[in-house]
This record gives C-alpha cells, sequence and structure tokens, in this order.
C-alpha cells in the first residue's frame, strides 16, 4: 500500500511537474526580474534625475492627461519615490485599456516611453495574456503546490541528503541533487510564493464565495470589503478642477506618511472624487488606507476605514508576495531566492530528460521525448536570451521612434521563437544549449558596455561617478549573470563533448 | 545592515555546524568520523545560532519584517553552504566558523 501511495505520488509530481515546469520557468524569470521593476523602469530611461524635488510638477502631469486622455474612467499620478524618482501618469479606460507615461519630476517633461520592468511584472502574472493569461498563471501556480507537496513526500532522505549536492557527478545525479537542493532549502520560499501567488487573485480562481453571499455581485463585494466614497454621475464637465497639491499635503498629515498614489474619478465629470494613497513600502501588509477629496472643490470626504481581518489577512499574503517592503535588502533575498527557483525548475525538467536518456536516444526528434527537449532549450535558455535582447533593444532603439515600448517587446516577441526555433533545429547535430547561454551571456556582459556610447547619461561610469548605486546595480547585476551563463556555456559544452563521447550518436544535452 | 549581516552569518554557522553533525560530512570536512560527543556539540551549536540569528533579525527589525527576513536568510544560507561544502569541504569548515565575525565587529564598533 504504502509503495503504491509513493509511486502514486512520484507520478503525480512528475507529471504535474513537467507539464507546467515551462510556464512555471516563465512565470519564475518574470517574477525573478521583476523583484526590481522599478529600478528598471528607471534603467531603461536613462538620464531620469537620481533625485526628485520636494514639490514635483503634478499639475503637469494632470495637464498632460486632461489634453491626451480627457477621456478616461480614472487618472493615476504615482508620485517620487526613491525606487522611481519620476512621475508617472497613467489613464483607465473604460474598455480595460491602461495606458501611462513617465515625467521628469522637476519639469513635468515627458520622459521617454519603455516597457520596462512593468513588462516583466505583467509577464509574471498573465502573460501579457489578460483574464485567460490570469487563470493559466493561476492554474500553474496551484499545479507547482501540487508539486511541492507530492515532492516532498516522494523525497525519502529529505533530512539524510539536506546537505549533499553529488555536483561532479554528472548525468542524472547532478541534475537531481540540483532539483533537491534548491527545492529543498528553497522550500519554505516556493511554497509561500506558489500559495500567496494564488491568493492574489482568489476573488476571481474561487468565485463561490462572492457568488452565494453577494449574487455574484463583485461590485457589492469589494465595497463591503474595502469601502470608498462612490458618487453618481452627474452628466456634466467639472465646472472647475481643485488643485492636487493641497490634497497631497493634506494626506500626507491625515495618514502621517509620504503620499505615493493619487487617483482622480471619473475626471470628465463634475462627481469625479481624488483618493491620495501610500505606498506599500512600511509594511509587509499591502497598504491602501487612501484619503479622498472632492474633486472640484477640494474639499475632504474623509478617509478609507482600517481593513477588517480578512482583508487584512489578504492584503498581508499579497504584501509578502509582492516584497514591496522593507527595502532593498528584502528585494535581493525575493531576487536570489527567485533565481533558486527557475534552477529548481530547469534542474527537474533536465531530470525528466536524463532519466529516459535511453528512449530519448532511440526516440526520433518528432516524439513526446523530442517535444519535451525542445521545449527544455527553446524555454530555458531561449527566455533569457529574448529578456537580455530587450534590454539591448531599448539601448539601441532611437530616442524618437515612435511607441519604444511596443517596439522592445516587439524584439522580445521576435527573439524568443527565433532562438527556439534555432536550437531545436541544432538539437540532433550540435550544441544549442552551448551556444545559447553563450549568446546570452555575451549579450549580458556587452550591454553595460554598449550603453557607454549610445546611453552615456545611464552606464556604468557616470552612475558610479554620481554615487547613483541602484543604477550601477542593474548594470552590475547584468555583469554578473553574464559571467554566470559564460560558467553555464561552459559546463553545457563539456557536457556534451562528453555523452559524444560516450555514445556514437550525435545527442546532446548539458549535464 | 550590519545586524543583517550578523544574522546572515549566523544561519552560514548554524547550517554548517548541523551538517558536522552528520558523521558523512563530518568525514568528508575533518577526515574521521565523529563520536558522540561532538556530533552533539555540533548539533546543539548549530540550533543556537539558527535561533540566535531569529533573534538578530527580529531585535533589528521587528517582529514584522524580522521574521520574513529570517526566513529567507535561513533559505538562502543553506543553498550557500552546501554549495561552498561540495566546493570544498575543508576549506569551507573556516567559512562557516568565520562567517558571523564580520557583521559581529561592525555591529560591536
Amino acid at each position: 500500500m504504502k509503495n503504491s501511495f509513493s509511486q502514486s505520488m512520484a507520478w503525480l509530481h512528475t507529471w504535474a511537474g513537467l507539464i507546467v515546469g515551462w510556464l512555471l520557468f516563465v512565470i519564475f524569470v518574470g517574477g525573478t526580474i521583476a523583484c526590481f521593476d522599478a529600478e528598471l523602469d528607471r534603467w531603461m530611461r536613462p538620464g531620469t534625475a537620481a533625485q526628485a524635488p520636494a514639490r514635483p510638477a503634478v499639475e503637469r502631469v494632470i495637464d498632460a492627461l486632461q489634453k491626451e486622455q480627457g477621456d478616461a474612467h480614472a487618472w493615476y499620478v504615482y508620485l517620487p519615490t526613491q525606487r522611481f524618482p519620476a512621475l508617472k501618469g497613467g489613464a483607465y479606460h473604460d474598455d480595460g485599456r491602461y495606458e501611462v507615461h513617465a515625467y521628469d519630476a522637476a519639469t513635468g517633461a515627458r520622459l521617454q516611453d519603455t516597457a520596462g520592468g512593468e513588462f516583466f511584472f505583467t509577464l509574471h502574472y498573465n502573460l501579457h495574456a489578460g483574464t485567460i493569461g490570469m487563470y493559466l498563471v493561476g492554474l500553474a501556480g496551484m499545479m507547482m503546490l501540487v508539486a511541492i507537496v507530492t515532492g516532498v513526500v516522494v523525497h525519502k532522505r529529505i533530512f539524510k541528503d539536506l546537505f549533499l549536492f553529488r555536483f561532479r557527478a554528472g548525468g542524472q545525479r547532478a541534475w537531481l541533487d540540483g532539483h533537491n537542493l534548491t527545492g529543498v532549502l528553497g522550500l519554505p520560499f516556493h511554497l509561500m510564493i506558489a500559495y500567496t501567488g494564488v491568493a492574489i487573485f482568489v476573488a476571481s480562481y474561487m468565485p463561490a464565495g462572492l457568488r452565494t453571499g453577494y449574487g455574484g455581485d463583485a461590485e457589492k463585494f469589494y465595497q463591503e470589503v474595502a469601502p470608498s466614497p462612490h458618487r453618481q454621475e452627474m452628466h456634466r464637465p467639472p465646472p472647475s478642477r481643485a488643485p492636487l497639491w493641497p490634497m497631497i499635503e493634506d494626506a500626507r498629515r491625515r495618514l502621517r506618511a509620504d503620499p505615493w498614489l493619487v487617483s482622480v474619478e471619473h475626471p470628465a465629470d463634475a462627481s469625479t472624487i481624488v483618493g491620495v494613497g501610500l505606498d506599500h513600502s512600511r509594511h509587509v501588509a499591502w497598504n491602501w488606507r487612501t484619503a479622498y477629496y472632492d474633486g472640484v472643490t477640494g474639499a475632504s470626504l474623509g478617509e478609507s476605514p482600517p481593513p477588517g481581518a480578512a482583508y487584512h489577512t489578504y492584503n498581508f499574503l499579497g504584501g509578502l508576495h509582492m516584497v514591496q517592503f522593507g527595502g532593498m535588502a528584502f528585494r535581493w533575498l525575493y531576487f536570489a531566492l527567485g533565481l533558486s527557483g527557475c534552477a529548481m525548475l530547469a534542474c527537474g525538467m533536465q531530470v525528466w530528460v536524463e532519466k529516459r536518456a535511453k528512449q530519448v536516444a532511440a526516440a526520433g526528434a518528432l516524439s513526446g521525448y523530442g517535444l519535451v527537449r525542445a521545449l527544455n532549450v527553446g524555454v530555458v535558455a531561449g527566455l533569457p536570451f529574448a529578456a537580455v535582447s530587450m534590454l539591448w533593444a531599448n539601448r539601441w532603439l532611437p530616442a524618437d521612434v515612435a511607441g519604444r515600448g511596443d517596439w522592445e517587446i516587439r524584439t522580445f516577441c521576435i527573439a524568443w521563437p527565433l532562438a527556439a526555433i534555432w536550437a531545436i533545429a541544432r538539437l540532433r547535430r550540435g550544441k544549442p544549449w552551448r551556444d545559447l547561454f553563450a549568446a546570452t551571456s555575451m549579450l549580458m556582459i556587452g550591454l553595460p558596455f554598449v550603453s557607454m556610447f549610445v546611453a552615456e547619461r545611464g552606464a556604468l561610469p557616470r552612475t558610479l561617478a554620481d554615487g547613483d548605486w541602484r543604477m550601477a546595480m542593474v548594470d552590475s547585476t547584468l555583469l554578473a549573470l553574464g559571467i554566470g551563463f559564460a560558467w553555464l556555456a561552459r559546463r553545457a559544452a563539456s557536457a556534451a563533448a562528453r555523452k559524444e563521447s560516450e555514445t556514437a550518436s550525435a545527442a546532446s544535452e548539458p549535464a | 545592515m550590519n545586524a543583517w549581516l550578523f544574522a546572515a552569518g549566523l544561519t552560514l554557522f548554524g547550517w554548517a555546524a548541523l551538517s558536522h553533525a552528520m558523521p558523512r560530512h563530518h568525514q568528508e570536512a575533518f577526515g574521521r568520523a565523529p563520536d558522540g560527543m561532538r556530533r552533539r556539540a555540533h548539533r546543539i551549536a548549530g540550533w543556537l545560532a539558527l535561533i540566535a540569528s531569529f533573534a538578530v533579525c527580529t531585535a533589528a527589525m521587528g517582529r514584522e519584517f524580522g521574521p520574513v527576513m529570517w526566513a529567507a536568510l535561513l533559505c538562502i544560507g543553506a543553498m550557500v553552504w552546501v554549495l561552498c561544502r561540495n566546493a570544498d569541504p575543508r576549506r569551507a569548515r573556516w567559512l562557516g566558523w568565520l562567517a558571523p565575525l564580520p557583521g559581529l565587529v561592525l555591529l560591536a564598533i
């Protein structure tokens, strides 16, 4: 009985892990990069001032929104922070469209557009595929929870082998140890991140409570959980607009912290309401406390009440996932743990191939085994290549090209399939792992040097001289990752060579 | 920042001691099998270091951020230790023993 139980758990772990493994890898890479989304947003706009004035030019942003996005459902103005010392202005439209641009904090001049770190954040939670993507990611997260629990069950020597990593053993042994090492020692993180990640969209994934308790009326549910003043539209334009800065100053006093997010609800209607809220840096839990004002008169409409116990729990889980709290140290730790998660997934999928090495060698390219190998190299080696290609596009695209951010995304979307198709074509005779890793490494190491010529104001010599450590950190992280990928390429090459000498067949796979 | 470094060092020390409490890893690190006393001493030292690192985190960062920091440091400390121990078990001993020192020195001055 016990034997059949652990066998069925092993089966579940193998297949639950394999089916969503590639998707999870994309989600993990996106999430790991998104730890530094604001830093990347700034890095991709070289020359953004490192310091914002105490009195940023919010009116200029409102003017721009008024001119370009007058018919929006809501405007959002993001005040400068230490992480992103510029203004952002976004417009949310009734059809779900959200357009956001960055503005210089002192002058209000519009900064260069970029897909930015935001691109990886969106990739992380909905694959840029809207509601369907969100459900796919949720499904992958739930499968990850299944893989975690079954993984613990099937790992019989979990404590005995806690510190074991037979790295030089090669072949399946090293991959399995690598999978176990990052999986077991990172287990608290993986469990937390998968659970809280799924929990963030719990109202969408598990709508039964909303259906029975609120008759499916989501609006009613959200009003009860987090009440905010709501006014019927008056269907006439506002006679005037109250200045924002006094409201921001007043909110600073009321909420006893620096405001971050200013929202203007139906700005084209006389019923317009302004909300001024804080950022999420002071507590693990998200802080949605907001002070409300009449958008026409500027009169205070009170503050949002503190969250109830259930909503606070939800905010805590979401906050724990998104690591907006506690500063750079926490972001670095999450980044490192995210990388370990990527390694865990990559090793795990490689174990699947190594375990079936004989069948893989016997099977043709057009087989299930061929498909798994193709997806492995296409996703695991292809995605980092596409991500760094996108950063190259950011540096090379002309400053005045229209839709700059879209062109960055296009580069990503072209580089990835190209790399994957090329790698798959080379899979049977060639060393695609080595080649892709080496190319990624060269692009990563080359980028800080390219920046010196094409984006001098955002390049390493300038940022170091100015003591702008956050921007210097992005370049040095690229260099460090580039060295890491060079090492991976070398290892992939020697493994492929060893395998070639072992078998007469031309199968090549890194070990 | 210094407390952070100290807590990180303590997790390395703790994981090192806990791994040395296991005969297989003791053999690799010291070249001989441990007796019961040594195993117990390593195990107690390891647990104490991990608990101390929790205390340092919560004392420095409060009850809200401290435990989160500690949990993250535990995971990363364990991975770093396994990688170092795997690379060179004998020299890695010194890393384990000396890891808490930089943070401690910075805290003291």
